[in-house]
C-alpha cells in the first residue's frame, strides 16, 4: 500500500475535499463574509505529520486547486500555500512530535503571516487595501475551526496511513 | 574507489539541495507570474481557471446534495404545521391580488396608448435563468458565487444578476453548466446607481467589506439615510430602475449602501439578459466603420 497512488495521495485528496467544503452555501452571516482558512489549516496539518507526502509539487497542485475554486485572482492563494510551505519546513523542528495544543498556537502563529501576504499582495493587485477587519474575523473563524479540520485530517492518517511507519 | 564514490555521493547531495531550493524560488516565480496574466486578463489564464473552476464546481455541487437533501426533509416537516394558516393567508392575497390586477390591466392598456401617443420606443423585453447557488466565498479576498447553470447558453459575461429584492451582482465567469458571479460588495464590482427620488448619480464600488460604498458623488448631494438606491443605466451594461439597496450611512468615508437581498443567505438567483448591446462590441464596431 505505501506505494501506491492512493496513499501517496490521500492527503491531497483529504485536503481538497476539505477545502471545497469550506465553500459550500452555510447561508450565515459568518461563513458568508469571514471563511475560515481551510485549505491553509490542510496544508498546515500536513506539512507537519506527512511532508514526505505533502511535499512541494503537492503543495504547488494544491494552492491551484485553492485558486480554482476561489473567486480571488489566480495566484494568490498558492502564494500564501507556499508561505506556509517555507514557514512549516523551517520551523518542523519545533512542530513535530508536539501534542495538539501546541500544533494549535503553531498555526495561530503561522496563519496570520500568511494571510497577511496574500492580503498584501491582493491589496497591491487591486491597489487599494482590502478590509482588515474581515480578515481578523477570517483568522478568528480559521483558529476555531482547527480543532475539527485538524481532527478529521488526524482521522484521515490513522485510519489510511498508519501502518506505514 | 570509495573515496571517488563518497565525493559523487555527496555532490548529488549538493545538487539536489541546490535543485530544492531552486524549485521553491520557481514555485513562487510561477505564483506571481499567473497573477500578472490575470490581471493582463490573458485568454489563457482565463480559459484554464475557467475550466478548472467547472471541474470544481462539479465537485461541490456533488459534495453539497447529501446536505441539501438533509436541509429540504427537515424543512418539509417544518413546513407541515404552517400549510393550514399559510393556506388561509392565501385565500386572502389572492382575493387582494385579483382586484389589483383589474387594475393592473387597465393601467397597462392606459401606458400603451400613452406610449404610443408619446412615440415611446420601449426598451428591449428581458429574458431571463434561474440558477441554483451551490457554492459561496466571503472573505477579505472576495465575495462571489458559483450557480449551476444547466449549460444554458445565453448566461453571458456581465449579465445582471437578481435576488428576490434586487441586484445582487454580475456574471463574471461562465462554463458549460456553472457560472462564477462577484457580488456587489466584491472589490471588483462597480455598479452604476442613483438615488431613486434626489437622482444623485454615483457608481456603487464593493470593496470585500460588509456593505458596498456609492463613490463619484457630488460632496453637497444631499444623500441621506434611508434613500433608496436604483441601477441609473449609465454605460450601458445594466438597464436603469432596478432596485439596489438603501443607503445606511453617510460620513466622511462615503455613502454606503445595504443591498435589498441577503447577500449571505442566496439560495437562487436569477440571471437576466437584458439583450443590451455590449458596449465593448458596440465601440470596437464604430472603430471598424470608421
Amino acid at each position: 500500500m505505501a506505494g501506491s497512488w492512493f496513499y501517496r495521495g490521500m492527503p491531497l485528496l483529504a485536503s481538497t475535499v476539505l477545502m471545497l467544503f469550506s465553500f459550500l452555501p452555510l447561508n450565515s452571516e459568518i461563513a458568508g463574509n469571514a471563511q475560515p482558512a481551510v485549505g491553509l489549516m490542510c496544508a498546515y496539518f500536513w506539512l507537519v505529520y506527512r511532508p514526505d507526502l505533502f511535499n512541494l509539487p503537492v503543495v504547488f497542485v494544491y494552492g491551484m486547486i485553492a485558486d480554482a475554486a476561489s473567486a480571488a485572482p489566480f495566484g494568490a492563494g498558492l502564494v500564501s500555500m507556499l508561505v506556509m510551505y517555507l514557514s512549516v519546513t523551517n520551523l518542523i523542528k519545533y512542530l513535530n512530535g508536539r501534542i495538539f495544543v501546541v500544533l494549535w498556537v503553531g498555526i495561530a502563529a503561522l496563519l496570520p503571516i500568511c494571510l497577511l501576504v496574500k492580503w498584501l499582495l491582493l491589496s497591491f493587485y487591486y491597489e487599494r487595501a482590502l478590509p482588515l477587519s474581515l480578515l481578523f474575523f477570517s483568522y478568528l473563524t480559521s483558529l476555531a475551526c482547527y480543532p475539527l479540520v485538524g481532527g478529521i485530517n488526524a482521522w484521515v492518517l490513522n485510519r489510511f496511513l498508519q501502518d506505514d511507519k | 574507489m570509495v573515496k571517488r564514490e563518497r565525493d559523487t555521493f555527496l555532490h548529488i547531495n549538493q545538487l539536489r539541495g541546490t535543485l530544492k531550493k531552486f524549485a521553491i524560488v520557481f514555485a513562487f516565480v510561477c505564483a506571481f507570474v499567473f497573477m500578472l496574466l490575470n490581471k493582463s486578463e490573458n485568454t489563457l489564464i482565463e480559459k484554464t481557471s475557467g475550466t478548472a473552476g467547472e471541474v470544481v464546481s462539479s465537485v461541490i455541487d456533488v459534495l453539497v446534495m447529501p446536505a441539501t437533501v438533509l436541509v429540504k426533509s427537515y424543512e418539509y416537516l417544518r413546513s407541515l404545521r404552517k400549510i393550514d394558516m399559510e393556506n388561509q393567508a392565501l385565500r386572502e392575497e389572492n382575493r387582494r391580488l385579483t382586484i389589483a390586477n383589474a387594475e393592473r390591466r387597465a393601467l397597462a392598456v392606459e401606458n400603451a396608448l400613452l406610449a404610443q401617443l408619446l412615440n415611446y420606443t420601449p426598451p428591449p423585453k428581458a429574458s431571463f435563468v434561474t440558477a441554483k447557488v451551490v457554492a459561496e466565498e466571503g472573505s477579505a479576498f472576495a465575495h462571489a458565487v458559483t450557480v449551476y447553470t444547466a449549460g444554458n447558453e445565453s448566461v453571458r459575461k456581465g449579465q445582471v444578476v437578481i435576488g428576490n429584492k434586487g441586484v445582487i451582482g454580475r456574471v463574471e465567469k461562465t462554463g458549460d453548466n456553472y457560472a462564477k458571479i462577484f457580488l456587489v460588495n466584491d472589490i471588483n464590482s462597480k455598479i452604476p446607481v442613483m438615488t431613486e427620488k434626489s437622482r444623485v448619480r454615483g457608481v456603487l464600488s464593493g470593496e470585500n467589506s460588509l456593505l458596498p460604498k456609492m463613490i463619484f458623488i457630488p460632496l453637497d448631494a444631499g444623500v441621506s439615510i434611508g434613500d433608496r438606491v436604483i441601477t441609473s443605466g449609465i454605460g450601458g451594461v445594466f438597464p436603469s430602475g432596478l432596485p439596489v439597496g438603501k443607503v445606511v450611512s453617510v460620513d466622511r468615508e462615503g455613502v454606503k449602501v445595504k443591498p435589498f437581498d441577503n447577500l449571505n443567505n442566496l439560495e437562487y438567483v436569477q440571471i437576466v439578459d437584458y439583450k443590451l448591446p455590449d458596449p465593448a462590441s458596440f465601440f470596437s464596431a464604430r472603430e471598424g466603420a470608421q
